[in-house]
């Protein structure tokens, strides 16, 4: 009964959802190339890369969240959380001091990491075990990490170890320019990675089916809850990761860091294509939403004739546009 | 006058839909006389309902004309049908559970005071007076989900009869009744038909069908089969109709007694124990053997799919347990039921399966590592999907399409693919085949005797007296969420399930 065209593999993997996105980027970019004489450099790949890198990071976990139909808003909060004890134990452990002991520097790197996972596993739980959706748990979790952030610094500037501060601005030089930026090649692994076990191990597939049709993953013997907790413990590590990296772009951190992060990560996500209703999307759409909304930014600053007050505004409208036209291919399906 | 009265209410001429290069329905004629119940039956797939979501003007681009009181009219939305008179009520739950009858009865539409507020007592007043011209015993101020699927569907019935409707398509409405609640219906069904309101009758309940229509109209691969008057008609003749060349899927008549089995000696591999579940049912003592079927039979709200639901660990227990080989499984917990074999087939596909995922994925899901080991690859899984989707007779057998994307009998076949892929020690039916046509019955209950023949025990709850006689060996009763009666090793028929209910 079913129709050809729909049966085969080759047409379903083709359908206009799944390239709208790619077709706003590539539209997004020939309008940029058109309108900015400078921005087909390679400079201009390289910021677009070196500013995608951190919203890729969170993206990717964040994407984790989304598929298994769950939302954490916390992402922003968790990475500013996560600098800001980096840069509290520097202060403490390593002080001023002109050298980095190794093993110093790495507990002053893991043990925000590490309490971001910590974060991510108590949204989780109080979450699966409340029946509150992730949404209100989140939310409380966000004005906690934020408030944590602001009591552990007292709101002063604090100082980064120098390896963030390479990771966030350096990398594989060409011609005494930075080309690709480590922190890009960072991002990259983590979407890789997310990719990896989102399409190849059995916990990915969990996380898609616990978003698509959770009683049917539970009668099927799918531990749900454990599900739902993971994917908020790697939200929350990503977050802590993107935190890191941002903060070594910006070589210290101030509580004005990461303020719409969790916005712009959201909108990546979504503008790939992953659902915000679970069970359909992945990593690689995820990508492209990034690259997308990173050009759209990076693009609108090389426009010159662009009154600056008028940037986020455009920014928004574009944003809108793209995202309606997504969700409309993707109903008509 | 006699024109006038040979003039059919509403008349379809050569009415067809055709999905992409699907043709659902060709050419098919149907004419619907005033004050007339006229049945529509047929397979799944046999275009009932395309039928009926051309007159509910859910399918704009339709093929052919329909006339209305001799007039052609063009059905392209909803709201096109509902002004022309013709409303649709759907089986599912329809109406707002958490607002009141009055209310709902009134839904969009409500009567506002000179001050724009609502006017509530004319509303109560007003429902009142609609719902006792139809006979319709219930109180408007209590919330709707406070009564019964039947009352529901009531309600609905006289929403749209008061909101100007001429013509009424029931689709399935006593598939979810009891034999008392559809006799309810049905005494509402023959008021409106002598108020000269036009009735189709869509259901798979072929006795439902004979005893309330005046004419049956077949439908067959969406092509109309015949229009007959029910004068002279009977079950087996109809579901010759239905089913065409293949007579011999027609299911038995059940008038007679069939001879159920003794308890077997053998030791029971499924135990429950002074099970309850509150709100549910009570007390619940049970035991089934491997190889045997014990069939659960109650009328909808009885309790006895509640009791599969919770063996299978859907539902957690309020007191008691349960035993697989006397080891007793964590109660609320489907993981653990699974690991021990004991698995859970429920009446809803949209349960069971994420219907926008491949069908590879959702057979896999619960023996992914056995199926599809530490690295999963499409290629692999696919390929470790096709043939058990072959074995359950899966059409089509592709394991790419989405699982949404098959009918309702064979996205229950998919959930037989998913288990067929480990090993079933305890099989729980919750009315597996409900809303399937014959044949699609057939090929499911037909996997359930290959399970049971290799040495599965399986408990099948069922609101269907022939299903039970059909495939249990025993029988228990279950009535307001206790076990009344067992059958076993007696000889028993419709009529005495029914009233031991």
């Amino acid at each position: 009964m079913s129709d050809l065209s729909n049966s085969s593999p080759f047409f379903r993997r083709w359908d206009a959802r799944d390239i709208a996105p790619l077709v706003s980027l590539a539209v997004l970019v020939v309008f940029f190339t058109l309108a900015a004489p400078n921005f087909l450099k390679v400079a201009t790949i390289t910021a677009i890369l070196k500013q995608g890198s951190v919203l890729a990071i969170v993206a990717a976990g964040l994407t984790f969240v989304l598929l298994c139909a769950e939302i954490d808003l916390s992402v922003g909060m968790a990475a500013l959380w996560c600098a800001c004890l980096c840069g509290w134990l520097y202060q403490r452990w390593i002080g001023g001091g002109s050298s980095e002991p190794f093993m110093t520097t790495a507990a002053v790197l893991l043990v925000p990491l590490a309490s971001c996972l910590l974060l991510g596993f108590l949204s989780g739980v109080l979450t699966v075990w409340s029946a509150l959706p992730s949404f209100i748990i989140t939310l409380a979790m966000m004005f906690i990490a934020e408030g944590s952030s602001r009591y552990l610094t007292q709101s002063k500037l604090l100082k980064i170890p120098e390896v963030l501060a390479v990771l966030g601005n350096d990398g594989l030089q060409s011609g005494g320019r930075v080309v690709v930026p480590y922190s890009a090649m960072l991002a990259a692994g983590v979407l890789v990675a997310g990719h990896v076990v989102l399409q190849h191990t059995r916990f990915g597939r969990y996380v898609y089916m616990t978003g698509g049709n959770r009683e049917a993953a539970r009668l099927a013997g799918v531990r749900t809850g454990r599900i739902v907790v993971a994917c908020l413990v790697i939200s929350a590590a990503t977050a802590g990761l993107g935190g890191l990296v941002n903060a070594g772009r910006m070589t210290n951190v101030t509580l004005d860091q990461n303020k719409d992060l969790l916005l712009s990560a959201v909108a990546c996500v979504v503008l790939g294509g992953t659902s915000l209703f679970g069970g359909e999307g992945g990593i690689g759409k995820t990508a492209i939403g990034v690259l997308t909304f990173t050009t759209l930014n990076t693009g609108l600053i090389q426009i010159t004739w662009i009154n600056d007050l008028a940037r986020q505004l455009l920014t928004g409208v574009v944003l809108m546009a793209a995202l309606v036209i997504n969700g409309v291919l993707a109903k008509r399906r | 006058m006699t024109a006038a009265t040979e003039t059919p209410l509403l008349e379809c001429r050569r009415v067809g839909k055709r999905f992409g290069g699907i043709v659902a329905l060709c050419d098919v004629d149907f004419s619907l006389r005033a004050g007339e119940v006229h049945g529509v039956v047929g397979g799944n797939g046999a275009g009932k309902s395309t039928l009926m979501k051309v007159l509910a003007g859910a399918l704009p681009d339709y093929e052919g004309t329909v006339l209305l009181a001799g007039q052609p009219i063009r059905l392209n939305t909803p709201q096109a049908s509902l002004a022309e008179g013709i409303a649709m009520v759907y089986q599912e739950l329809s109406g707002i559970g958490q607002l009141s009858v009055a209310e709902n009865l009134f839904l969009g539409r409500q009567p506002t005071t000179r001050l724009g507020r609502i006017d509530w007592t004319t509303i109560r007043r007003k429902a009142r007076e609609w719902l006792a011209d139809l006979e319709i015993d219930v109180e408007v101020t209590r919330r709707l989900d406070s009564y019964p699927l039947v009352v529901r569907q009531m309600v609905e019935i006289a929403r749209a009869v008061h909101s100007g409707a001429r013509v009424l398509i029931l689709d399935e409405p006593t598939s979810a009744l009891s034999p008392p609640e559809t006799r309810r219906l049905f005494a509402l069904v023959q008021r409106l038909r002598s108020r000269g309101v036009a009735i189709v009758f869509i259901s798979h309940f072929i006795e439902d069908v004979l005893e309330i229509c005046d004419r049956v109209t077949v439908l067959r691969d969406g092509r109309l089969v015949e229009t007959v008057p029910k004068a002279g008609l009977d079950k087996h003749e109809l579901i010759r109709k239905m089913l065409g060349h293949r007579l011999e899927a027609a299911e038995v008549g059940y008038e007679t007694g069939v001879r159920l089995r003794a308890r077997t000696r053998e030791l029971p591999v499924f135990v429950a124990e002074e099970l309850s579940l509150a709100g549910g049912f009570s007390d619940v003592c049970l035991e089934v053997s491997p190889g045997e079927c014990l069939g659960l039979y109650g009328f909808v709200g009885a309790g006895h799919q509640e009791l599969v639901q919770t063996l299978g660990g859907a539902r957690r227990a309020s007191s008691g347990r349960v035993l697989v080989d006397s080891h007793p499984i964590q109660p609320g917990d489907p993981h653990d039921s699974v690991c021990r074999g004991v698995v859970l087939v429920t009446a809803d596909r949209a349960q069971s399966l994420f219907l926008k995922g491949e069908i590879y994925k959702n057979v896999t899901l619960a023996h992914l590592r056995r199926v599809a080991g530490r690295w999963l690859m499409r290629s692999r899984e696919a390929g470790a999907t096709r043939p058990v989707l072959q074995r359950v007779g899966c059409r089509p057998p592709d394991p790419l399409l989405a699982a949404g994307d098959l009918s309702g009998g064979n996205q229950q076949k998919v959930v037989f693919a998913r288990w067929l892929m480990g090993e079933v020690r305890v099989l729980l039916l919750d009315e597996p085949t409900r809303g399937m046509d014959v044949a699609a019955k057939e090929d499911v209950m037909r996997l359930v005797a290959g399970l049971k023949q290799q040495g599965t025990a399986v408990i099948l709850a069922s609101s269907e007296p022939g299903m039970l006689l059909t495939h249990a060996d025993r029988i228990l009763v279950m009535s307001r969420g206790r076990v009344t009666r067992e059958f076993a090793d007696i000889e028993t028929d419709k009529a005495a399930l029914i009233r031991s209910a």
